[in-house]
């Protein structure tokens, strides 16, 4: 009884560091960042930054949400995992032209990997803010 | 033009450098594992590479 109670109080006492994930989701290493994880959060946005530009020198495209269309919408919420480098490409238009090359394909997995990638930087970084990690 | 290859390098070192920060406690650890799962990736992509020459030529 007492340790189900100490474990509910434990519980509630535990805060969601929103401000950190959401920092995280933005920018890659954001959430380091905020943390003074200066190191580890420049390797991140440094390897993020990389996957998801070549991705865009590739030519790869975005997936969109296409009711009826599983792996199209699941692709766009990875995609969406970018933060602001999917944002700002959206905002400054760009959108691949559809073609039946290879590099184009790289490009396309490479700007949805890279998405995938910054939500394993998000959990880290909520790990460290609720001191699961150092 | 970007190869296949040079392709799946720059993937797996990427991929690596993020599985490595993300998944260990110290500095020595994120290291090491990060060089262990390059070097999966790269032996999975050159074995991937020869059992598709053996079986199709």
């Amino acid at each position: 009884m007492g340790s189900k109670a100490a474990t509910t109080e434990s519980a509630e006492r535990v805060q969601i560091p929103v401000g950190v994930i959401v920092a995280a989701w933005l920018l890659p290493g954001g959430g380091h960042f905020l943390q003074r994880r200066w190191g580890r959060g420049s390797l991140l946005l440094g390897a993020i930054s990389l996957m998801f530009f070549l991705g865009l020198a590739l030519g790869g495209r975005f997936f969109h949400i296409t009711p009826g269309n599983i792996v199209e919408t699941l692709g766009s919420l990875g995609d969406f995992c970018s933060g602001l480098f999917y944002f700002g490409v959206r905002f400054w238009g760009y959108e691949a032209v559809p073609v039946a090359a290879p590099a184009a394909d790289y490009g396309t997995k490479f700007l949805l990997v890279a998405g995938l990638l910054n939500v394993l930087c998000i959990l880290d970084a909520y790990d460290i803010a609720v001191g699961n990690k150092s | 033009m970007l190869s296949h290859f040079t392709a799946a390098l720059i993937f797996a070192a990427v991929t690596s450098v993020v599985f490595g920060v993300t998944s260990k406690h110290t500095d020595r650890e994120r290291l090491l594992y990060g060089l262990w799962v390059f070097g999966i990736f790269l032996a999975v992509t050159l074995g991937a590479a020869w059992l598709m020459y053996l079986l199709h030529g």
